[in-house]
């Protein structure tokens, strides 16, 4: 059993919209300071450039590694390619998918983001993306709550988001953004079984992170960091 | 010594805990810190006058919370006036209160390179007051806002709250606009690269440590600064000397 905790928030690749070092090397240090044993990992390239590239080359670099590889379509480029793109990492058993609508400029109501909801309910896959509560919930309809969504939302909107989002049970928050004073610990107290650990980095701080679950007892804790997120990667064959 | 030039008391919108005083005062003690700078939230949000009472009320004992004097830009006067009547406040230890002036020109809706910016500017000079003005992205929120002000009164000594926030460039680009110029690093940004490049830009005696307490856990910051791995010496410049040099703080 790998014993290190679970970070469902990593890039690696080139920054180009910041100056950060988002190289390989430097990501897989800045986890192994803080016991991160597991990332689920994604590849910048896949986000501001090319998904097709981006995903064989991250499915590549972490083949045989304890890190998850989360892979990417844009719904800009279109049905063809993101069907071609999804199928492609599929062959490669790809099963955890990243979308970024507030990075490339595309909402839910977007009629290939339907398709790849679709997509992902057929592949029995699972869901990371980062949006306003509306978007999650809106990805949570569109695959009728049968695909886990694992979000990262800001504490200034957990009064949205706290009650429109505790009907599903496919939705999984992290802790990326829960830096408001109690707001963690209200977080795990809704959603206690299913709150997942992220650090965003390197653009957020692993420490961060960390530092924001002394609101929590120890049991919360090791749920949070482990337990919850072992759970949710058996059910993709992430299992220990 | 660790000193958190960015902290505030008083009531936030959002679901989260309300820290009073002796809360904040618990949490520094559990994270190793041991001064804090506030603003009221009130008198920012809010009432000026009042917030800034309020705010005086906590820091009357203790040697470890201390305040700026929250000016509105669209009340100069006022923000005047108080300056001139909170600046003489003393602790019943006898150190001053309030040790700076905060500007925010996002909550407030006006910039600080205006007319009443620049007055609010003159009288915070005059009492030797650093000015803290938050800073972020937006043309309303940008750093560079700062610079007109600067260029009449190039010792007015001024700190860019969250020195940009996510657009940390815009203020490392402005680093060579003067000596009296700082950063302040905390925002839900907490990339160690935007600490890393901001030592670099401004150098390890401009940069200060602040968190945001109690919007936001003290902990997130202190996390960007663990992970950005800095040598001894800029740590501990970053983590309190330059705050006890530019506030003329007793060590």
């Amino acid at each position: 059993m790998n014993p290190g905790i679970v970070d469902w928030h990593v890039s690696y690749g080139f920054s180009p919209r910041q100056r950060v070092d988002a190289s390989r090397e430097r990501v897989e240090k800045l986890l192994a300071a803080h016991g991160v044993g597991i990332a689920l990992m994604h590849h910048l390239e896949g986000l501001w450039y090319d998904p097709l590239s981006g995903n064989e080359a991250l499915l590549t670099a972490f083949a045989g590694t304890p890190h998850v590889p989360v892979c990417t379509v844009n719904p800009l480029e279109g049905e063809e390619r993101c069907r071609r793109a999804f199928a492609a990492a599929c062959d490669r058993g790809a099963r955890f998918w990243r979308l970024y609508p507030k990075e490339q400029g595309w909402d839910m109501g977007h009629p290939v983001a339907a398709l790849i909801l679709d997509l992902l309910r057929e592949g029995r896959c699972c869901l990371l993306m980062d949006s306003d509560a509306k978007g999650i919930q809106a990805a949570l309809d569109l695959a009728r709550d049968e695909v886990p969504v694992v979000g990262s939302l800001h504490f200034y909107d957990s009064a949205d988001w706290s009650l429109r989002l505790r009907p599903y049970r496919s939705f999984y928050p992290t802790t990326r953004l829960l830096h408001g004073p109690g707001t963690l610990r209200e977080t795990a107290r809704i959603f206690g079984d299913r709150l997942l650990f992220a650090s965003g980095a390197p653009f957020g701080a692993v420490a961060s992170s960390l530092a924001l679950l002394d609101e929590v007892g120890e049991a919360v804790r090791e749920r949070t960091l482990r337990g919850n997120a072992r759970e949710l990667l058996g059910r993709f064959g992430h299992g220990d | 010594m660790v000193i958190d030039v960015h902290g505030h008391l008083g009531r936030w919108s959002f679901p989260m805990d309300d820290p009073g005083p002796e809360d904040l005062t618990a949490m520094m003690d559990r994270l190793g810190i041991d001064r804090c700078i506030l603003s009221s939230s009130r008198a920012l949000r809010y009432d000026l006058e009042g917030g800034n009472r309020e705010l005086s009320g906590s820091l009357r004992s203790g040697g470890r919370l201390f305040g700026y004097i929250t000016a509105n830009l669209h009340y100069p006067e006022e923000s005047i006036a108080g300056i001139g009547v909170l600046e003489g406040e003393r602790k019943d230890t006898g150190q001053a209160r309030f040790v700076g002036v905060k500007i925010h020109p996002m909550i407030q809706n006006r910039r600080f390179d205006t007319p009443a910016g620049f007055r609010v500017a003159r009288r915070a000079h005059e009492s030797g007051l650093p000015i803290l003005i938050h800073t972020f992205g937006s043309p309303m929120e940008t750093p560079r806002q700062v610079l007109p002000v600067l260029r009449e009164i190039p010792d007015l000594r001024i700190i860019l709250a969250h020195a940009g926030g996510f657009d940390w460039h815009l203020a490392a680009d402005m680093a060579a606009a003067g000596e009296n110029l700082y950063a302040e690093i905390c925002s839900s940004c907490t990339s160690p690269d935007k600490l890393l490049q901001l030592i670099e830009a401004f150098g390890d005696r401009r940069v200060l440590f602040g968190t945001d307490a109690t919007l936001f856990h003290p902990g997130y910051a202190l996390g960007m600064v663990r992970d950005a791995d800095l040598p001894a010496e800029s740590l501990s410049r970053l983590m309190g000397e330059n705050a006890l040099d530019l506030f003329r703080f007793q060590p």
